[in-house]
């Protein structure tokens, strides 16, 4: 596809979204809603499940533009069920004009996507709902202080799995929420990182000329959550690239195609010493053994792509 | 009774600086509560802490309205118009603040009449410790003031920093650096402050339309309106002789702080800047620099 | 026109009637009925709206909320076990100020589990902020539905409303009902044209944010209290209106041979019709027993209930539900709507019956009779709630206790 954006500098200037919010400094997360409402436009409601990006709008203060709506940390994806519903009978009836319409985005963290709220979405792409899913995995319940989610890292250390004598951090592998999403069949799912701009506006555009469940999950660096200098996120989230830990792909209709497929890949433990998370894996003295279930879990991953 | 209130940034410790003073307070045999201020408080954000220290059991809980004493972990807190949730300080307030500026210049930079007790952490902690626990030693600087014995400030910081799972070695240093704190600070009265009380009627609330009742917002875009402290103490600089109008650091801020010029330049709006410096760490020509803001 | 129709029907026919946008829907026994034949009527076109089958009642009512504050009429129905897997967002709702009606078909909640109704489901719901109106028959029911939209979209309210009718006893019952035109239910409910708070590209706003300052939450929850109060006042006109239009009028209250009545059964919902044929009977032998039905559950209407039963000799709550480990729920309301009257009854006394949908017998209302009439010649009035359970009921669970495995079981 010949696409309008081959360049950062391609990037649209309008803001959706104002200065002045009470998250993070250097938030993984916030950076990628930032360019999701840019993308998408001032036509477009956001609804929101509990988790950080409630913080985005408290009262009487909204950073937003564009229409925003907070539901339960359950069930964001059947609000946006309502809304598209609505909006196409309210449209269908002449009750609300087709200039009115909202493209709907569905706003949640990684405990809400592969845990609580997982029911509701499966049902959402089942039902074939037109609308887009933006998850900022940033890998633990990180609004509440980060404990471990079903997308905590094997070995990561949260807050429910300190490390200590007895325990190496998480003993559960990540939950795969882009395989489970792609059982569906969506028309659209795909990986992004905030580190791959360019990547991140070719999908949103690609995937904007689809009708259909159009779903994301962006890797999301949490400085606090992971222990990182919040001006070295943007080099975390490459370093989970250039280590094949967080590829970046896409399916449409469920086939699957590696947006970038690198030559040769970084050894893993580059990506997992940058982060306090990952600390207890090198001192006091190195854990060989989770570090190399690490690299193999990678590796393995890789060969099945290259092949 | 004595009361505490401690400011800091969410990630300095101001925390943990409250359960040293309440811990410290309550092995010397008084009466405590101490409290963190959760709700919005996000890493770099103003935060608060309490803590109450009485002889009496204590007939009080939540927020201090106007403290015996305010503990602030660095400069930039101080000029705030307000914070989260605003405190009334009274003129008897004794003002405790790490810089490295002098109490003269801090009084006239910020009008402060008050007591004020200033020291300068980076100072303190050359030599022994590289990356200085704030919360800590503030906490030892606001224990000395209360007159706290510092075998139970030393036993306190150790037991609050077990549990935090901080290692022995670090525990040490932040020790070594607590008590050097501690011998620096001359001690002043602190006093019991006048309640805080003001008549205010109960009123009967009518009812409104549901455009006015509701959870919602009809205003767009305002949140430049919150009444923010400053998020950081540097602020990024571009140097634009040598800038390539790449928009690296525009595309790469999560907060939309920058906008791009009709020449294509970046600006960069400091009300907006959270001092994240991801622009100045993915600046590919190495232009931006952390500039103080208070510099004057 | 009169037809035979089911307390489920009914619904169905009020919703149509109604000329609903969505429906959103979920599959629950007594109530399935009620969407089975809207999706059929949507699939026939005879009514033009969208229905779609969500994952869960929570997800259902998230969806009816949205929907409703995108502009469309809503309408869902739920019962027993749904209500409370929804409970979370019931309260968002209101919050919302989304102004959906929702049918609730009563059934009495597990454990254990079963089919038949009482009302620890709906009255679960009593502080979530939704307006509930509780029907006796078929005909009230279709009413009601027609009814609960004028009040749910009326500004002055915004809030949604429950309809409840009880499973078995109205929704698998047909009876005869009197079904409006459709032209003259599109006279008494003109079109849902909100002013505030719908969703689309001409007024964004941010809907349901967080409120962190307790003075703000105060405010916003305290109106949402306000408004649910105006319902009374709105009620009142609207059941005016309906009366003038459609010949039938439903208050706040109901009464039977409440005038002259010096002891009073205060029930809801369809065993009312029971407790009147027991009335009947208990006049013939003499005793001046009356009834009064509380039709509308929220907003509580104290001053009404207060009105019927100020000089009453003494009053028995009929509960059917049980808040465990203090009794009745709707007792300690009557009895505080009472307190501040000058000829307050001489006695109030608690019963619970009718739960898992046991019916209440005359020998039961009977017992409740010479309660009243105990209490008022001296006897101590019962301070916990009195159970309606007969030595007949106990006889057959003690056969199924021994069928268990369970022995013989002394009661």
């Amino acid at each position: 596809m010949d696409s309008k954006y081959k360049t950062l500098k391609d990037m649209p200037l309008e803001e959706e979204l104002v200065p002045g919010t009470l998250l993070c400094a250097g938030c993984g997360g916030a950076l990628l809603v930032r360019i999701f409402e840019k993308m998408l436009g001032p036509n477009a409601i956001t609804i929101n499940a509990a988790g950080c990006m409630t913080m985005l709008s408290v009262f009487p203060y909204t950073p937003f533009k564009s229409s925003w709506f907070y539901t339960a940390m359950a069930s964001a994806p059947a609000a946006a069920q309502g809304v598209r519903d609505a909006l196409d009978m309210l449209i269908e009836k002449k009750k609300v004009d087709k200039k009115d319409d909202l493209k709907v985005l569905v706003l949640t963290g990684d405990g809400a996507a592969s845990g609580i709220g997982l029911q509701a979405t499966s049902a959402a792409i089942h039902r074939g709902l037109d609308f887009y899913y933006l998850v900022y995995d940033n890998e633990a319940y990180s609004n509440t202080g980060f404990q471990a989610s079903e997308s905590s890292p094997f070995g990561s250390a949260t807050k429910t799995t300190v490390p200590t004598d007895i325990i190496e951090g998480s003993t559960l592998q990540k939950k795969d929420l882009f395989e489970i999403w792609r059982a569906h069949r969506p028309p659209y799912v795909a990986t992004i990182s905030p580190a791959y701009m360019t990547d991140v506006m070719h999908k949103i555009e690609k995937s904007s000329q689809i009708t259909g469940p159009k779903l994301f999950i962006a890797h999301s660096p949490c400085p606090p959550g992971w222990g990182i200098d919040s001006d070295k996120v943007i080099r975390v989230a490459k370093l989970a690239v250039e280590t094949g830990i967080w590829p970046l792909k896409e399916a449409v209709n469920g086939e699957v195609r590696h947006t970038l497929i690198q030559g040769k890949r970084l050894p893993v433990e580059e990506y997992l010493k940058t982060q306090e998370r990952f600390e207890h894996l090198f001192k006091p003295v190195r854990k060989e053994k989770i570090i190399a279930q690490l690299q193999q879990s990678v590796d393995y991953y890789w060969k099945s792509v290259t092949k | 009774m004595i009361t505490v209130t401690l400011r800091g940034r969410g990630g300095q410790g101001i925390k943990t600086g409250a359960h040293v003073i309440g811990t410290a307070a309550f092995l010397s045999g008084f009466y405590v509560q101490d409290q963190p201020l959760y709700g919005a408080e996000r890493r770099g954000a103003p935060i608060s802490a309490y803590v109450r220290i009485s002889r009496q059991v204590i007939l009080d809980r939540g927020q201090i309205d106007n403290p015996s004493l305010v503990v602030i972990g660095e400069e930039s807190l101080m000029g705030m118009a307000s914070d989260n949730p605003p405190h009334e300080i009274s003129e008897s307030t004794v003002i405790l603040v790490n810089s490295p500026l002098s109490k003269s210049d801090l009084a006239s930079r910020y009008n402060i009449k008050n007591s004020l007790i200033v020291f300068d952490l980076v100072k303190l902690s050359s030599g022994i410790i590289e990356k200085p626990h704030l919360g800590i030693a503030v906490a030892a600087a606001a224990c000395k003031l209360l007159g706290l014995n510092f075998d139970f400030v030393k036993e306190s910081i150790i037991k609050e920093l077990v549990n935090i799972q901080v290692n022995r070695d670090e525990i040490a240093r932040n020790v070594d650096l607590a008590s050097k704190v501690f011998d620096t600070i001359s001690p002043v009265t602190i006093t019991t402050p006048r309640e805080a009380y003001r008549e205010s009627g109960i009123l009967e609330p009518k009812y409104h339309e549901p455009a006015i009742s509701t959870c919602a917002i009809t205003a767009t875009g305002n949140s430049m309106l919150r009444d923010r402290a400053q998020w950081s103490n540097y602020k990024p600089v571009i140097d634009y002789d040598k800038c390539t109008k790449c928009m690296v650091c525009y595309v790469y801020c999560p907060d939309s702080a920058y906008t791009i010029d009709s020449e294509g330049y970046p600006i960069v709006d400091y009300d907006a800047c959270k001092g994240c410096n991801i622009c100045k760490t993915e600046c590919p020509v190495k232009i931006i620099t952390l500039v103080e803001r208070n510099k004057r | 026109m009169k037809e035979l129709l089911t307390g489920n029907a009914a619904v169905a026919t009020g919703v149509r009637l109604c000329n609903v946008d969505y429906i959103p829907a979920y599959p629950i026994t007594p109530q399935t009925e009620i969407i089975e034949l809207l999706s059929r009527w949507i699939n026939e076109r005879k009514m033009i709206a969208r229905f779609v089958t969500y994952d869960s009642e929570h997800s259902m009512i998230t969806g009816a909320g949205a929907a409703s504050l995108t502009g469309a009429r809503t309408f869902t129905a739920t019962s027993s076990q749904g209500l409370l897997y929804a409970f979370e967002m019931l309260y968002n709702l209101s919050g919302w100020r989304a102004p959906i009606v929702l049918a609730n078909v009563s059934r009495a909640l597990a454990a254990p589990i079963t089919m038949e109704p009482d009302h620890n489901d709906v009255l679960a719901a009593r502080d979530s902020g939704f307006i509930q109106i509780h029907a006796e028959t078929c005909q009230e029911v279709l009413d009601s539905v027609i009814m609960a939209y004028r009040i749910a979209e009326d500004n002055r309210v915004r809030l949604p409303v429950i309809v409840n009718l009880d499973g078995f006893y109205l929704s698998y019952t047909r009876e005869p009902v009197m079904v409006p035109q459709e032209d003259e239910v599109a006279k008494f409910l003109p079109q849902y044209r909100p002013t505030f708070g719908y969703l689309n590209a001409s007024n964004p706003i941010s809907m349901g944010v967080s409120v962190l300052d307790s003075s703000a939450y105060s405010y916003f929850k305290y109106q949402i209290h306000l408004a649910s109060l105006n319902a009374l006042r709105v009620h009142e006109e609207v059941s005016s209106e309906f009366e003038k239009m459609f010949g039938r009028r439903h208050g706040l209250t109901d009464e039977y041979m409440l005038n002259d009545a010096d002891y009073v059964i205060v029930m809801t919902n369809s065993f009312t019709t029971m407790g009147k044929a027991a009335v009947a009977k208990l006049r013939e032998e003499g005793k001046k027993v009356g009834i009064l039905r509380i039709r509308m559950i929220r907003p509580f209407p104290k001053q009404e209930i207060a009105k019927k039963l100020e000089g009453k000799k003494a009053v028995a709550v009929i509960d059917q539900n049980i808040s465990v480990g203090s009794g009745g729920i709707l007792y300690p309301e009557i009895v505080s709507a009472l307190y501040h009257i000058k000829e307050r009854p001489g006695a109030i006394i608690s019963f619970v019956g009718g739960l898992g949908g046991k019916r209440i017998s005359l020998s039961e209302f009977r017992h409740i009779a010479s309660t009243l009439e105990g209490a008022m010649s001296g006897e101590a009035p019962k301070v916990q709630s009195v159970l309606l359970f007969t030595e007949d009921n106990w006889s057959s669970v003690k056969e199924m206790l021994k069928i268990a495995g369970k022995g013989d079981v002394n009661g």
